[in-house]
């Protein structure tokens, strides 16, 4: 009974088959236009799969991914000790949704993921909650995994879902956290299943009541078994009808059906198709009782049929019989000439033997017209001999078949294409014939060629594309005008041709209201076809009138996801005929435009992101070079030009270890990273990957007069779609390393300004501590001289004590003074030294004995801007140096002036005393410094000078040439800065 | 008992400072005899045309060239070397501390001179001396 019932299903699946070859136009114009959409969808596909790649991470996998993800999270955390009952109450009980993607949320019927947070399982399940728990049973052996677990649930909406479920545990410290989870709606899927099992049963139950003959015919052996109702059905017993040969069987056939059984059954063999048929058969009794003949064919490895299994059901006495031969014949006969399909069958000697009663709609003849006649008269001059040669092909071998496509006379519409399968039956008892199935592909024939030359004429894309497909359709289709046309985005209501085509030629794009127009009823909607008497349905449409409309046909054009874009539209100045044939062409090239068009904006955008790219690599500050695997240059932007003095035309094209090389042949950096990339690409180039990241690399280029590059190089692997590549990045870092500089600086002066405080701080301690010693020392001496009676030395002891103390008293004060420079400040005035300098000779003018000899200051020194009683300090303190070191040899001169070096004014007092040796020079400046010792004075007067020009922002030094050569102090003053 | 009676050299540029000191010496009978100079030229001057002396009192804070110039003067001249120097100043600062020693300075004295510690020194020297001429007293 298995057996059978699977028989009969495998036979109904037949009855599905050949109902579909009734569409079998459809079909195959479906196929050309897929095939069509795919050229173009292909290109699409890149394209998309190009600007995907760089969008891609795991949200947009989350949100693209058609399954629910899901994270449910558990608090407090189950406790994997308890049992599996506790832990799986608890997982019901505590579980709350914490993560969710929009696949999740569309399967609950929800807008947004967010509304599923919070929610636990309880919100969506069906049925107790034990039942639950009972089903998670297996939890732990299955180490908390849940694979494909079936759930019925119930959706924001109340409606019922089946899922099918994949969750993982999340464990810390043996506790369950958490489970990830991924579901798929299975709800069609799971109906489906449920629905062919429920007709499987109902089928098995009705081939039980009701009789059924089942054969299995052996084409090799000829061999027949027959079984089953035979004696219900038939009226024969079963051994009798076992005997019968199948040309016996065939004579018991009804007359009119005998054709078309054996055409059916020979062309299902041909094809190697299921098939079934109803059809007329005498029973035992002499009645005709009517037969539900389900065949199916069994091939042999090699694909050729070698057995047909059927089963013949009696339809006879079922109660809707009269009706259902009715509509057998009529679905036959509709299937035969929808299929404009007919059958006849020639003599050996080509002359009409037979003929289906079909031939009349397909040729116009009737059956007395043709009988006895030379077919072949009836086939094109052209095609005569062809198909002459073709039916003798098959007279070779019994069963020989072939296949072709003739012009053939019909009686009303001249002469049409025909599409013949010949089979040679002269051996058939009943035939003894060549069977010819025709069929009428005039049509189909037309669309083929047009679609033919359509594709191969628009084998282009982007403009040429639509200037290309506007003129063939204009030809094909014979509209006078034929346009593409869209809706620009800022100008809604507004289309503007992508090419339009007058008279199979492309005139200029024009643009025009989508309002009144015909385009207005098609635009986002649906194919429109106005086949005659355009004008008076648009009668506001002026430019209907100015083309001289008569026919419409506009087909909407949408994006993939549904979007009106815009139209395409043909137009002619006659009515419209051959309706179907101009909606499916302009239906299957609607596909290719809107797909165009999309490329197009994705190519646009594409060319947009990879501008806004390079753009970005050009404005960018560090310096970017891609390197292929071969080694070129491909890309050098405008800051690697900067840094390397190389151009992007001398770069780019080039070997990277010679312009490596050029920028900077003795770099030792540069060195390693063209090591570096040569690894890399040798690397490359053996298939083998290589490390992501390399370490940057500081490198600095000298470019000579001052013009330093300091810089860092990264080198790291950039994947393209084709294939790796080498990018460099290099910064410039000239700033951070100047700013280090810097800090080094700050760093040491502040260390100088500390050794310097505690110098000063050594010194001043030191000195103090001198004449203290001297007191303390020479007081201890004062009892031994009280002791001897030496008064003279008690005495010159005293004085040495008292001299001390005036001493200390004297540093005190320098002291003193030398703290208060930097705090009390006088207000810096402008005065010019020369002012300043005649005051000071003026109030030392006791030591010259004529100042014109001895004294010459320069008028109208520059006028400065500074502390002037300082200054004025520092004037004094430098010219009673030079009158304190005169010379014995010579008469003392001094000069005070100004000399211009390197745009800085440098002031100058000049004597011609002792002089200073050379290593003398700097220590002179130091606090309490004396270089004779017996010289009055602390030796605080230079460093009080020195504190005084710092202070100004200015520099003092001295020059000399030697003992008895005189000396020079320099000073210089920023008088933008006054005192700081 | 005294190991030897030195000749020193004083340089110094507080004359009050070199008086003690001179008077010091005389009144514990360490010195044979007292050169003294006051500044670090004319040390060197001396120490380049004279007679080594068997001591060097030398003060940091010296006109001219400074008493650390000097010391590494001398301990960087072979003929000089050999002869002790001992740093007489008023100054604790342990920049010049380690300065002196870091230029081989035989001794740190921190003014006003203590001499009980003075004669404990030139015993040490003394020492020095012998493990250094063979004879300290020629």
């Amino acid at each position: 009974m298995n057996n059978s019932t699977k028989l009969k299903k495998d036979l109904l699946e037949e009855i599905e088959i050949l109902k579909k070859e009734n569409k079998r136009i459809a079909r195959s114009l479906k196929l050309s236009k897929n095939k069509l959409s795919k050229i173009s969808f292909q290109n699409k596909d890149i394209l998309t799969s190009e600007l995907e790649k760089s969008k891609k991470n795991l949200h947009i996998f989350l949100e693209q991914t058609s399954e629910g993800v899901s994270y449910m999270s558990l608090n407090p955390p189950i406790d994997l000790a308890l049992s599996i009952y506790e832990q799986a109450r608890q997982y019901i009980e505590n579980g709350v949704i914490t993560e969710a993607n929009q696949a999740l949320a569309e399967m609950y019927g929800l807008k947004d993921p967010s509304e599923l947070i919070g929610k636990s399982l309880k919100d969506f399940w069906i049925g107790d909650i034990e039942e639950m728990i009972q089903s998670l049973k297996d939890w732990p052996s299955s180490n908390y995994r849940l694979d494909n677990k079936i759930t019925v649930e119930k959706d924001s909406t109340g409606n019922i879902h089946y899922f099918s479920n994949n969750s993982i545990g999340v464990f810390e410290n043996n506790h369950l956290v958490g489970l990830w989870g991924a579901q798929r709606d299975i709800t069609d899927q799971f109906l489906i299943n449920k629905r062919t099992k429920e007709n499987e049963e109902r089928f098995r139950i009705i081939s039980e009541q009701t009789g059924t003959i089942v054969y299995d015919r052996n084409l090799i052996t000829g061999e027949i078994i027959r079984t089953g109702a035979i004696k219900n059905l038939l009226g024969y017993d079963p051994h009798e009808y076992q005997k019968m040969s199948v040309e016996e069987f065939n004579s018991l056939l009804h007359p009119d059906d005998k054709y078309n059984i054996l055409f059916n059954e020979q062309l299902a063999i041909q094809k190697g198709e299921n098939f079934q048929v109803l059809y007329r058969i005498k029973h035992k009794n002499g009645n005709y009782i009517v037969i539900e003949d389900n065949c199916f064919l069994m091939t042999d490895e090699s694909g050729k049929t070698v057995r047909l299994l059927g089963s013949m059901k009696d339809v006879t006495l079922q109660k809707e019989y009269e009706e259902k031969i009715i509509r057998s014949e009529e679905t036959f006969r509709t299937m035969i000439t929808n299929m404009s399909d007919s059958f006849f069958v020639l003599s050996a000697e080509g002359n009409f033997k037979y003929l289906s009663p079909s031939h009349k709609t397909l040729f116009g003849y009737d059956d007395i017209e043709l009988l006895g006649k030379f077919a072949f008269d009836y086939v094109h001059p052209d095609d005569k001999e062809r198909a002459m040669a073709l039916v003798g092909s098959t007279m070779l071998k019994d069963g020989a078949r072939a296949t072709g496509q003739y012009k053939n006379k019909t009686k009303h519409n001249g002469w049409r294409i025909f599409e013949s399968i010949g089979i040679n039956l002269l051996s058939h008892k009943d035939i003894n014939g060549i069977l010819i199935n025709a069929r009428d592909v005039t049509e189909k024939a037309l669309l083929d060629n047009a679609v033919k030359t359509l594709i191969e004429g628009t084998t282009t894309v982007g403009q040429e594309f639509f200037n290309s497909l506007v003129v063939e359709l204009s030809t094909l289709l014979k509209f006078k005008y034929v346009l593409i046309a869209e809706e620009p985005k800022d100008m809604p209501g507004i289309l503007k041709t992508l090419a339009i085509s007058v008279n199979h030629e492309i005139i200029n794009n024009i643009s025009y209201k989508m309002k009144d127009s015909p385009c207005e009823t098609v635009f986002g909607n649906t194919i429109k076809i106005y086949p005659e008497k355009i004008q008076e349905l648009f009668p506001n449409d002026l430019d209907l009138k100015t083309m001289n409309a008569e026919s419409y046909i506009g087909i909407p054009i949408n994006s993939s996801n549904g979007q009106p874009i815009g139209l395409m539209v043909g137009i002619d100045d006659k009515p419209m005929k051959d309706i179907s044939a101009v909606k499916y062409l302009m239906t299957l090239f609607a596909a290719r435009v809107s797909s165009e068009i999309e490329r197009l904006s994705i190519v646009k955008e594409l060319e947009e992101s990879e501008e806004k790219f390079r753009t970005i690599i050009e404005q960018a500050s560090e310096g970017f070079a891609l390197i292929d695997e071969f080694g070129f240059i491909n890309e050098w932007n405008n800051a690697m030009s900067t840094f390397s003095g190389i151009k992007r035309e001398e770069a780019v094209g080039q070997r990277f270890e010679d312009v490596f090389l050029k920028m900077a042949p003795k770099i030792q950096a540069v060195d390693i990273a063209r090591e570096k990339i040569r690894a890399a690409v040798s690397k490359i180039n053996a298939g083998e990957p290589f490390p992501s990241l390399f370490k940057p690399i500081d490198f600095r280029i000298d470019r000579g007069g001052g013009n330093v590059f300091n810089g860092q190089q990264i080198i790291f692997p950039i994947k393209t779609n084709k294939g790796y590549k080498i990018a460099s990045l290099t910064r410039d870092i000239s700033d951070q390393v100047q700013s280090r500089k810097t800090i080094e600086n700050y760093v040491n002066e502040l260390e100088n300004k500390n050794a310097e405080l505690e110098r000063f701080t050594y010194t001043v301690s030191h000195d103090l501590k001198s004449p203290v010693i001297t007191i303390k020392g020479f007081l201890g001496m004062l009892k031994e001289d009280a002791k001897s009676g030496n008064i003279e030395r008690l005495e010159s002891d005293i004085t040495r004590i008292s001299n001390a103390a005036d001493k200390m008293q004297n540093l005190l004060e320098d002291l003193l003074q030398l703290s208060r420079i930097g705090r009390l400040i006088h207000p810096s005035v402008e005065f010019s030294i020369t002012s300043i300098a005649a005051d000071v000779i003026e109030l030392l003018q006791g030591n010259f004995v004529s100042l014109n000899e001895h004294v010459f200051i320069e008028s109208n020194l520059p006028t400065i801007f500074a502390d002037k009683t300082r200054i004025r300090e520092v004037v004094q303190n430098l010219v009673e140096n030079a009158i304190k070191y005169r010379s014995k040899i010579n008469k003392l001169k001094i000069e005070i002036g100004s000399i211009s070096k390197d745009d800085e004014i440098v002031y100058f007092v000049k004597d011609n005393g002792v002089g200073i040796k050379a290593e003398y020079l700097d220590k002179i400046f130091g606090l309490f410094e004396k270089l004779n010792p017996l010289s009055e004075g602390t030796g605080i007067g230079l460093a009080l000078v020195k504190r005084i020009i710092e202070l100004h922002g200015g520099r003092i030094w001295a020059e000399s040439d030697g003992l008895d050569k005189g000396s020079i102090f320099y000073f210089t003053i920023n008088s933008l800065r006054g005192i700081s | 008992m005294k190991i030897y009676a030195p000749t020193i050299l004083l340089v110094e540029d507080n004359e009050d400072h070199a008086e003690l000191v001179k008077r010091g010496l005389e009144k514990n009978r360490i010195a044979n005899e007292l050169i003294h100079v006051n500044d670090g030229e004319k040390a060197i001057d001396y120490l380049l045309s004279h007679n080594a002396p068997h001591l060097i009192l030398l003060d940091l804070r010296l006109p001219k060239i400074d008493g650390l110039a000097v010391l590494k003067k001398i301990k960087t001249t072979p003929e000089l070397m050999k002869i002790p120097v001992v740093i007489l100043t008023s100054s604790d600062s342990p920049n010049d501390i380690e300065s002196s020693y870091s230029n081989y300075v035989n001794s740190y004295l921190v003014k006003p001179i203590d001499f009980s510690k003075f004669n404990r020194l030139l015993d040490d020297l003394g020492y020095y001396w012998l493990l250094c001429n063979k004879n300290p007293n020629p």
